[in-house]
């Protein structure tokens, strides 16, 4: 079960080669993720809690193997965070994130949970790490709906040239360092840092000209 | 909340992709939680780069699950609505010092450690809260008005995220929610301010290397 399934038409992906990652359009799931977790929500219903765990539970399994986790230990948190999923789903606000966002948040802040007891060390509470961005009601930008911000980056991120958007899902969902991209991509780590701050930069950019905009 | 200037001083944004990429340190992650907690006009910059994360991860390659995952989640959510409890927790949030911020009294709570103040130094006390197989350390210090610390620089990276009360570092002022990098390559010296003690939350890769010989030798005296 360590191997990976054959690519989705319009998956962006790593490869253990030196041969650049394919990157195609972003799909785009967050009106269909809205309306799943909207019925779950409302009517605990189970088969939409079904359709989003088999979409993201594959994926959050990959996350947490491209990290180290074994097989079985992977799956395992990600038990731990559709469970959590499902208790927590009234907690859920649309407006504030998408649900990729979301889940992306609770399974990363589960697995720093898990590496703490791994450092014989006690976790703090995913959900006490949720609230690193979940709770932006005091901020700045009280008025800012976080979903339509987060679609303003899905839409910045899919106009990236491709080389770029390798470079941010090698970082952001294989977690690998400057120096690891430089050495599976054959690219010089100089390279490698602008090809991921580019964008950063550019999609931090949308995001704060965005709130701005926002009353 | 600061008075210096107009948001806290936080990391970097190679740091806050590292934070979001899961790929700090739990301790520093720890930090940048409490940071978050304790300065909630920041959680959009920490947000940012999550979207990114989030729409990455919607088209992402998936790994195989194994032929029983969907069943043995369904089961756990079975005995999971069974043995759904209510828990209380207000005792506990009785005992916070009003300087702490949540996720460090969870941290604490969870790891069942005391708050313990031992003396560090004129001045000085420090309240040991961890130490990880990475070399890190996560401490409390607690400096009184007024102090001094002598010219040091650090042994690695050194992040202080401050609490309570304030310093300032050669021309920089820090106070309650900003966080403080330094490493190896800086070498500086601190006054605590005059009106109040300045409690600090701190993760480090190792010791103060003081420029004085005199506090390099009591300096396993006073362990910081």
């Amino acid at each position: 079960m360590q191997s990976v399934t054959s690519v989705q038409s319009g998956a962006i992906c790593g490869s253990k080669s030196k041969t650049p990652a394919k990157v195609s359009a972003l799909p785009g799931r967050s009106a269909l993720d809205g309306e799943l977790m909207s019925r779950v929500v409302t009517s605990a219903d189970r088969d939409a809690f079904n359709a989003l765990a088999m979409h993201y539970a594959p994926r959050l399994k990959a996350w947490l193997m491209h990290r180290g986790e074994g097989d079985s230990t992977s799956e395992d948190i990600v038990q731990d965070v559709l469970a959590a999923v499902w208790q927590k789903a009234a907690s859920f606000d649309g407006a504030k994130a998408s649900f990729s966002t979301w889940v992306y948040r609770m399974t990363r802040n589960r697995w720093i949970d898990h590496k703490r007891k791994h450092d014989r060390l006690q976790p703090t509470a995913p959900s006490d790490m949720i609230h690193l961005v979940d709770e932006p009601d005091d901020s700045l930008h009280a008025g800012l709906e976080e979903a339509e911000a987060a679609q303003a980056v899905r839409d910045a991120l899919a106009t990236l040239p491709p080389e770029q958007k390798q470079m941010l899902y090698l970082a952001f969902f294989e977690g690998l360092s400057h120096s690891a991209i430089a050495e599976r991509t054959g690219i010089a780590i100089g390279t490698v840092k602008s090809r991921i701050r580019a964008p950063l930069k550019k999609l931090r950019t949308t995001l704060e000209a965005y709130r701005k905009d926002v009353p | 909340m600061s008075t210096a200037h107009s948001l806290p001083i936080t990391v970097g944004d190679d740091w806050l992709a590292m934070q979001s990429a899961g790929t700090l340190s739990p301790f520093k992650q720890l930090l940048l939680t409490c940071q978050a907690d304790m300065a909630p006009h920041l959680r959009p910059l920490f947000a940012s780069d999550d979207h990114v994360a989030g729409a990455l991860l919607e088209s992402a390659k998936p790994a195989a699950l194994s032929d029983d995952f969907m069943s043995r989640l369904d089961a756990r959510l079975i005995a999971d609505e069974q043995a759904k409890a209510p828990t209380s927790e207000a005792a506990h949030a009785a005992s916070i010092p009003d300087w702490m911020p949540a996720p460090l009294a969870d941290y604490m709570r969870r790891n069942g450690r005391r708050l313990r103040w031992r003396n560090a130094g004129v001045g000085v006390q420090q309240a040991r809260l961890g130490r990880n197989r990475h070399g890190e350390r996560l401490y409390l210090l607690r400096a009184k008005p007024g102090l001094p610390v002598p010219r040091h620089s650090h042994s690695g990276q050194e992040w202080t995220l401050v609490l309570s009360g304030g310093y300032k570092s050669g021309a920089q002022q820090y106070v309650a929610g900003d966080l403080h990098q330094e490493d190896e390559s800086c070498t500086h010296d601190l006054r605590i301010d005059d009106d109040g003690p300045c409690i600090s939350l701190i993760v480090d890769e190792g010791k103060l290397r003081f420029a004085n010989p005199l506090l390099r030798l009591f300096q396993p005296v006073v362990g910081i």
